[in-house]
């Protein structure tokens, strides 16, 4: 188990929510989005230009900026990148 | 969806994907100038909607490789360039319809030439995918499960 | 009898057509009293119970941190409203159920209407109803809004539950820990008489999460002692849940959701999820933002194209009606048919575009569209210093300033839309283009074309450079853009009501408000124009002439001479009006000539000069009248027109002088 930032992630890549930090009102906003701890997350893609990007997460699509994404850490199967 | 049918529907794509960037390709040119042909009553002088219609060409180019190979990857495109041309197709005919009624009202010239533009009948070419497309997605059979395979 | 029924869910959740079902085209729109958020009102009658039906804005919590948040809230707690109808997206029942459950902690009387059951069954969701009626503690009914299906359920249910009032209590348990620190605060609470018209166990839940309302509703009423005695009890709970309350609460509601989720819903296989498959197409990396700007431009035609016969159609039942008063000229006929009638003619021909627009603009937000839009622009838009929400209505912008600035309701964060607002007038609309088009023609013959897109690119540098300062420097605007948390709905087929209804509204809504600005304004121009009595309309001796001439030397660094300067008087009127002002100053008519007048009289340099100033002054009296209504204030709309005269003016001046030097 790796834990990263869910800003890391590649497309396709799956994570577990381990935790959510930064601005107050950001994280409440999260949270209530459903990115709690213990969440699942797959990164489905990101926009053409890079940024924000889709996440699949309780049966729906959420998108994020990168710098959003920062503060969620989410823990990933497999081998340290 | 078996593999004929696959590969079938992927040289129509072909077809129709080439017949879009052609047109698109010669209203942008025409519009230059320099189109080789005279061919402006069929063909508008029209930049935008000839980038329109390329970008609806480019969808359905994106499918052909899969299908010629038979394989179902390709479907999404093939649908997406339906939707695309159901809109620019659609918007056509609704303009023509305007300029029908602005014809009417003023006592100006009407061309139907020329409101069928391309953009109409590759549309209305459009149709036999449209009906090869509802048909996947009733009877595409195969399970997955939440998200569906199409999720890369 | 009448009954009180707000409908509440989140955004995307087909909400208003079930507001349109329940009251079938009843209704009232209008603002929530102090804000722009929009409040539909509409009435039901079902099996003789009138219902009175309050469309709540579309919302995913409850908190105290929005105005969309505060209004609904403070509506439940304050209004009381006898059912609390909550619609909820059955495809997406997980974070849906989140905001169900911040209801019930509200202790609203709540039905749930699990819509989008469709969609849910395509996802392979089978969800057993009566299970999670009996786990939520409330009635749930199936519904497919726009197919009508579970509507008369849903009557029979709201008027089932007038009938018995659900009582407080305890449905749902956060977990001993928590339960612990909540049932100290409301111990709290209950002990303070003052308190008890706010529900006990939520008061005390939101003093748990440090919702500053609640806090100051406490503090206020129950004095300063209550509410230190309750924040030591939060402080004890932040070491004592290792974690700040507001995350644990929100982690234990999801827990609680997933315990009843695993108990009423089954999930199958599924075969294929249409909107995956289309937005592998639509979020392309390659082909996305190509499409996204073929169906732009597909809009825009789509918008010009069909409307311009019913404008024409319009001016000239105008025109006609206005020869009725006659061919002698008193000011009494003259203030009929060309204040009057060519006024109104004016008004009402700007309703047909934004009709269509409309429509355009609700077929794109009802088939899902317009959040992949936001997705797709919203790195460029980040970048100048606003959202990926913007994009579409400063797009719109190019068509027409009007509808654009009513389009950034869109835009939630109340700061991004208010940038939104200041920027979008520097979008060169329809109504300017013909102004470059003459000009460009007269001035620069060989090169017009390029002219005029210059005048387009210079308008979206000025929108990106405008942007950005402000955001730095204009106070109340401040900061970086909003957090994005953008919900990709799944696409739906958009129906026809819905899409007639919603651009009928909108244009009901700028007849209203916008029309009768336009209308005042139509009249004092021609007042302007056509006194002291018995001068040749617009020319020099006329109002506006003598007030063209006053401004004249304020213009003359940028080289534009008293006629050019009263065009531009009637240019605040509106954009197009600038070249038949030019043409009555100079005593010419039509296009041909203006422009050969145009090319002898005026030098190139001022001619650009001249363009840029018409591209960034204040766009018309309509556009100032929609930024006071969309900001509701005076003082927004006097900013917009301060910054963009003088932004105008430093532009041409710098346009002058830079090619006086060349």
């Amino acid at each position: 188990m790796v834990e990263k930032p869910l800003s890391q992630l590649n497309s396709g890549e799956k994570g577990r929510v381990v935790k959510v930090v930064g601005d107050p009102l950001l994280r409440r906003r999260l949270v209530a989005m459903g990115v709690v701890r213990g969440a699942e997350v797959i990164v489905v893609r990101r926009a053409p230009l890079g940024d924000p990007m889709e996440l699949l997460l309780k049966g729906y699509y959420l998108s994020l900026r990168r710098n959003e994404a920062e503060n969620v850490f989410v823990e990933v199967d497999g081998k340290q990148t | 969806m078996d593999k004929w049918s696959l590969k079938i529907a992927g040289s129509y794509a072909l077809a129709l994907g080439a017949l879009y960037v052609a047109c698109g390709l010669l209203e942008i040119l025409s519009r230059m100038g320099v189109s080789p042909f005279k061919i402006d009553r069929f063909i508008p002088a029209d930049p935008f909607s000839g980038f329109a219609s390329i970008v609806v060409g480019a969808t359905y180019l994106y499918s052909v490789r899969a299908l010629l190979t038979g394989r179902e990857e390709g479907l999404p495109f093939l649908l997406g360039g339906v939707v695309l041309s159901t809109i620019l197709g659609v918007t056509f005919i609704l303009v023509a319809g305007a300029h029908w009624l602005d014809s009417w009202l003023e006592g100006g010239e009407f061309s139907l030439a020329e409101e069928l533009r391309p953009e109409i009948w590759l549309f209305a070419s459009s149709l036999p995918v449209a009906y090869f497309t509802l048909q996947w997605i009733r009877a595409s059979g195969r399970p997955g499960s939440f998200p569906s395979r199409w999720l890369k | 009898m009448m009954v009180k029924v707000a409908l509440i869910g989140n955004p995307n959740v087909g909400k208003t057509v079930i507001f349109n079902n329940l009251t079938r085209g009843r209704e009232h729109v209008g603002n929530w009293p102090g804000t722009t958020v929009e409040k539909r009102v509409g009435r039901g009658k079902h099996k003789s119970v009138t219902m009175e039906i309050v469309d709540l804005p579309g919302l995913y919590e409850l908190t105290a941190s929005s105005i969309a948040e505060l209004i609904a809230r403070d509506y439940i707690v304050k209004e009381n409203p006898d059912v609390v109808v909550n619609v909820v997206d059955a495809s997406n029942i997980e974070r849906n159920l989140y905001l169900t459950l911040l209801l019930l902690e509200l202790e609203a009387n709540v039905i749930v209407a699990l819509n989008m059951w469709d969609v849910a069954e395509s996802r392979g969701y089978g969800i057993d109803v009566k299970t999670l009626s009996e786990l939520l503690g409330v009635p749930c009914i199936p519904t497919i809004a726009p197919k009508k299906v579970g509507i008369e359920e849903l009557k029979d249910e709201i008027v089932r539950a007038t009938q018995k009032r659900r009582v407080g209590g305890r449905p749902i348990s956060y977990g001993d820990d928590v339960e612990m620190f909540i049932g100290k605060i409301e111990t709290i609470i209950l002990r303070d008489a003052r308190l008890s018209k706010y529900p006990a166990r939520w008061l005390a839940i939101k003093a748990l999460e440090g919702d500053e309302r609640a806090l100051k509703t406490i503090e206020e009423l129950a004095g300063p002692e209550t509410l230190s005695e309750i924040l030591s009890i939060v402080a004890e709970s932040r070491s004592v849940l290792g974690g700040d309350p507001e995350v644990v609460l929100a982690e234990r509601r999801y827990n609680v959701i997933r315990v009843i989720l695993e108990r009423a819903v089954r999930k199958r296989e599924v075969k294929l999820i249409l909107t995956d498959v289309l937005d592998e197409v639509f979020l392309n990396k390659y082909l996305g933002i190509p499409i996204f700007l073929a169906i732009m431009w597909t809009v825009f035609y789509f918008v010009f194209e069909v409307s311009e016969p019913f404008m024409k159609l319009l001016n000239e039942g105008f025109i006609m009606l206005g020869k009725l008063a006659g061919e002698t000229k008193t000011p009494l006929a003259s203030l009929w048919a060309d204040g009057i009638c060519s006024g109104l003619g004016f008004v009402l021909q700007f309703i047909f575009p934004i009709i269509f627009l409309y429509i355009a603009l609700a077929i794109l937000e009802q088939s899902g569209y317009l959040p992949r839009a936001a997705f797709l622009m919203d790195r460029i838009m980040y970048n100048v210093g606003l959202g990926g929400r913007s994009f579409i209505p400063m797009l719109l912008g190019f068509g027409c300033n009007v509808p654009a600035i009513m389009a950034t309701r869109v835009i939630k964060d109340e700061r991004d839309r208010l940038a939104t607002i200041l920027v979008i007038p520097l979008m060169s609309c329809a109504a300017r283009l013909p102004v470059y088009v003459l000009i460009a023609g007269a001035l620069f013959p060989e090169y017009a074309g390029t002219v005029v897109f210059s005048m387009y690119m210079l308008g979206i540098i000025l929108a990106i450079l405008v942007s950005l300062l402000a955001r730095k420097l204009v106070p109340g605007l401040k900061g970086k853009p909003a957090p994005l948390l953008l919900e990709l709905p799944p696409y739906r087929v958009p129906t026809l009501t819905a899409v007639l209804s919603f651009a009928w509204r909108r244009a009901l809504v700028f007849l209203e408000r916008a029309g009768t600005v336009l209308f005042a304004g139509a009249l004092i121009l021609w007042f302007l124009a056509y006194f002291p009595w018995g001068v040749e309309p617009g020319s020099g001796d006329s109002y506006a002439g003598l007030i063209g001439n006053t401004l004249q030397p304020i213009f003359s660094p940028l080289g534009f001479d008293s006629k050019l300067v009263t065009a531009l008087v009637f240019g605040f009127w509106a954009k197009e009006v600038v070249i038949e002002a030019l043409g009555i100053l100079y005593g010419v008519e039509g296009e041909e000539e203006i422009r050969s007048v145009i090319a002898a009289s005026v030098s190139p340099l001022t001619g650009l000069a001249y363009m840029a100033f018409v591209l960034i002054y204040v766009p018309c009296i309509a556009t100032v009248a929609a930024v006071k209504k969309e900001t509701l204030s005076w003082r927004w709309a006097a900013f917009l027109v301060a910054y963009q005269l003088t932004l105008a003016y430093a532009v041409a001046l710098i346009i002058a002088r830079l090619g006086s030097l060349l």
